[in-house]
């Protein structure tokens, strides 16, 4: 299905008409990491949404994702109140279509902090891993204490 | 059988409830709508659907913070959560302190237990302003 020109659409709008004309794309991907700012904690899991995944591979319908960085410089300002520059959301020209892997690199970049993506690989282990739900412990039992091994072997 | 579009900028009724006809703006609908939702599958490992959703990260035993796509226009919104579950001890709760444009979160716990706990199908919505 080809997706309408969505550039100056509301993204509200074009996630109804996401809703209405995609199946929804499960992903087995997830990204584990560890915020440098909040070591006490166990490690996360990042989750892809399936609707959200459709969109991606879908094209034409995301904004770029330094849309998203441009709204969170906004947020941190002092004295924050509300959005003044919602249209970037539905004024930049949309994203094209992704692959899976490439939609995950997005969704890094848009919902982990930059602190943990930008300098994932430095240090004295990684502090951020893509893996699939079947290198994940079976069960969570012992969930808050999860952690990124010291001893994890990257794939090349 | 296509029915076409149907615009308008105000919606009007026979007005039951207080006898005489009101009258409804179009706009009044959208601002009263839910502008993200999730239910949470597999003790929040997964998202069985959404809307307005980007993802949900897994911060631990029943922690969980739901990214949506469109931002909401300020940190002030409304955020509703409960659980499929029809446990008695079961407590859902969400943070307002963590929340922002972008994010709110999602506590579960089990209260007699006193501790955290993965609640089946969790889900959440949010109503306020869209950015």
């Amino acid at each position: 299905m080809k997706t309408p020109e969505f550039q100056g659409t509301h993204l509200w709008e074009r996630l109804h008409w996401a809703k209405d004309n995609l199946e929804k794309v499960q992903s087995d991907i997830r990204v584990v990491y560890e915020d440098p700012e909040d070591m006490d904690n166990p490690a996360k899991v990042l989750v892809p949404d399936p609707n959200w995944m459709a969109c991606a591979l879908q094209g034409g319908i995301l904004p770029p994702v330094e849309v998203y960085w441009e709204l969170a410089k906004d947020e941190a300002q002092p004295g924050f109140e509300k959005h003044t520059r919602g249209y970037l959301l539905h004024n930049t020209k949309p994203v094209e279509a992704m692959t899976e892997e490439q939609a995950i690199e997005y969704l890094i970049m848009k919902d982990i902090p930059q602190r943990v993506w930008r300098t994932w690989d430095e240090g004295n282990k990684p502090k951020m891993i893509i893996c699939r739900t079947h290198q994940l412990p079976e069960h969570r039992q012992w969930r808050n204490a999860w952690q990124i091994t010291d001893d994890i072997e990257l794939a090349a | 059988m296509a029915f076409g579009n149907l615009k308008f900028d105000t919606l009007t009724t026979s007005g039951q409830i207080h006898g005489s006809e009101v009258s409804i703006d179009a706009d009044y609908i959208n601002h009263g709508s839910t502008k993200h939702w999730v239910l949470l599958g597999s003790s929040g490992t997964s998202v069985t659907d959404s809307f307005n959703n980007t993802s949900v990260a897994d911060n631990g035993t029943g922690d969980y913070t739901l990214t949506r796509t469109n931002n909401m226009a300020n940190a002030t919104f409304c955020v509703n959560v409960t659980s499929g579950s029809h446990g008695t001890s079961y407590n859902v709760a969400t943070d307002t302190a963590t929340q922002t444009t972008a994010v709110f979160d999602i506590r579960g716990a089990n209260a007699t237990e006193g501790a955290t706990a993965d609640i089946p199908n969790t889900n959440g919505l949010v109503l306020g302003d869209l950015a």
